[in-house]
């Protein structure tokens, strides 16, 4: 080992030793082991080697034919996808704002329409409408009038003095005044709902004289409300005639069935899970009604006085 | 990246990563959780995304969560560990490309991926580095390695004589 000159900065200097038997680790590219061949192989047949690692794989297959069927096999090695598809892509799918918001809107509106249509034609109330205007000819700005019960629900009294040369005018007084005035005779007749009692000014084309009971009324003789209940007793015997029109029984539509229908109609729609039940006594009388749903659930007993 | 073509990266690329999970855990059923996993966090972050890098971050996201799986079920088998005995079994098919991938099977899941990736998809070293995280240099080695126990098992099993 030699020591520079410089004391300043001293430095070690590699001697000139030489391996005296180096040339025995020398080796060439056919001493490659099997397994050092395969890796080998195996890059060349992904055609990752170049330059002289080409060069010497090269050299060992032109050496040795063995050697070059197993470098060659690497190249059958490939894996080909089969017809696998993925099952849940269809749930994978987006659809635009735009599209997702007319899937919500629009097509729930038109199945409901479709679904109207389908049942006022092939419905009873369909039925019921194409039997009044059987072999009747009907005008192109008629109007479609469904058959009025012959008990319709408000009653009025005519009142028919007895004297048998004049009549008298005639008036019309809810069914109290006319228990109160029982000494006069009277004559009942069914007053017919408001839209129907329009039927003279109207649709007098359609049905004209179809049925004895659908005697016109005029509009005059219609006295208004006196207070709200009554209103009401009126707004619920006209939905009761609507139903019977559409279901073709002649059933009483009460505050309940209206409020049922109601709650069903909003479960349908909007996949919620509310409930109305009515309570009823022994004697089979509505009592209370129960409402539940996840969020709010109370009963409330039944007002008798509600129609 | 748009609705529409997010709608086109899930009917182009969704069957490939589909495959690629498929073969490289062999459960349907995990293999379809993991490829709608990511293209729920593709839709979440869609806007972030460019269309043409979205099939290599699709195999990416869904690499590391086949991964992730794996790692949970604990049936990773590392290289090291590698049990040679379960490789040579009995092997009666004839078809090379079924021998193959029942070969495929008893590879460490490494080099399972990185050879789906380099087979199925065409990807280079880089991109598959890119992809399952290794450098260029890792991937080479899997792959030729894998190549190797794949012919050493066509050869043991007499597929090839």
């Amino acid at each position: 080992m030699a020591i520079t000159e410089d004391m300043d900065f001293p430095r070690l200097t590699p001697p000139d030793d030489r391996m005296p038997s180096d040339r025995r680790l020398y080796r060439r590219p056919e001493e490659l082991t099997d397994d050092q061949f395969d890796m080998l192989a195996a890059a060349w047949a992904e055609g990752a080697l170049t330059g002289e690692a080409l060069a010497e794989l090269e050299s060992v297959m032109t050496a040795s034919p063995g050697r070059r069927d197993r470098a060659g096999s690497f190249r059958n090695i490939r894996l080909v996808p089969d017809n696998e598809s993925w099952p849940g892509m269809r749930s994978a799918f987006r659809l635009s704002p735009a599209l997702t918001a007319f899937r919500r809107s629009a097509i729930p509106a038109l199945l409901a329409v479709a679904a109207m249509v389908v049942i006022i034609i092939y419905g009873p109330a369909g039925a019921k409408l194409k039997t009044i205007n059987a072999g009747r000819t009907v005008t192109g700005n008629a109007m479609t009038v469904a058959e009025i019960p012959a008990s319709a629900p408000i009653i009025a009294v005519k009142r028919i003095t007895v004297t048998p040369v004049q009549p008298v005018p005639v008036e019309q007084t809810p069914v109290a005044e006319a228990r109160e005035e029982a000494a006069e005779a009277s004559e009942v007749i069914r007053v017919k709902p408001l839209a129907l009692t329009y039927s003279h000014v109207s649709a007098s084309s359609v049905a004209p004289a179809v049925n004895p009971v659908m005697t016109p009324i005029s509009i005059r003789d219609i006295q208004p409300a006196r207070t709200l209940q009554e209103e009401k007793n009126w707004m619920f015997r006209s939905m009761s005639f609507l139903a019977g029109a559409v279901t073709g029984k002649e059933k009483e539509v009460n505050g309940y069935m209206i409020a049922n229908g109601c709650i069903t109609g909003i479960n349908n729609i909007l996949g919620w899970n509310m409930e109305l039940e009515q309570v009823s006594n022994k004697s089979g009388e509505p009592v209370a009604v129960t409402f539940s749903s996840s969020l709010l659930s109370f009963t409330k007993p039944l007002n008798k006085n509600t129609p | 990246m748009t609705v529409k073509e997010y709608n086109n990266a899930v009917r182009e690329f969704g069957d490939h990563i589909y495959r690629f999970i498929l073969r490289s855990i062999k459960d349907s059923h995990r293999a379809d959780d993991i490829v709608q996993d990511t293209y729920e966090k593709l839709w979440r972050c869609v806007t972030e995304i460019k269309y043409g890098a979205v099939k290599a971050w699709l195999f990416s996201t869904a690499y590391n969560r086949m991964i992730d799986v794996i790692r949970k079920d604990s049936r990773l088998v590392g290289i090291e560990y590698y049990d040679d005995s379960t490789l040579y079994a009995e092997e009666n098919g004839s078809d090379l490309n079924e021998v193959l991938h029942r070969a495929l099977e008893r590879l460490p899941a490494v080099q399972r991926s990185v050879i789906l990736l380099r087979d199925y998809e065409g990807y280079n070293y880089r991109e598959i580095g890119e992809i399952t995280g290794l450098s260029e240099a890792q991937v080479k080695t899997y792959i030729f390695r894998g190549r190797v126990a794949l012919r050493n098992y066509l050869v043991k099993t007499s597929v090839w004589q």
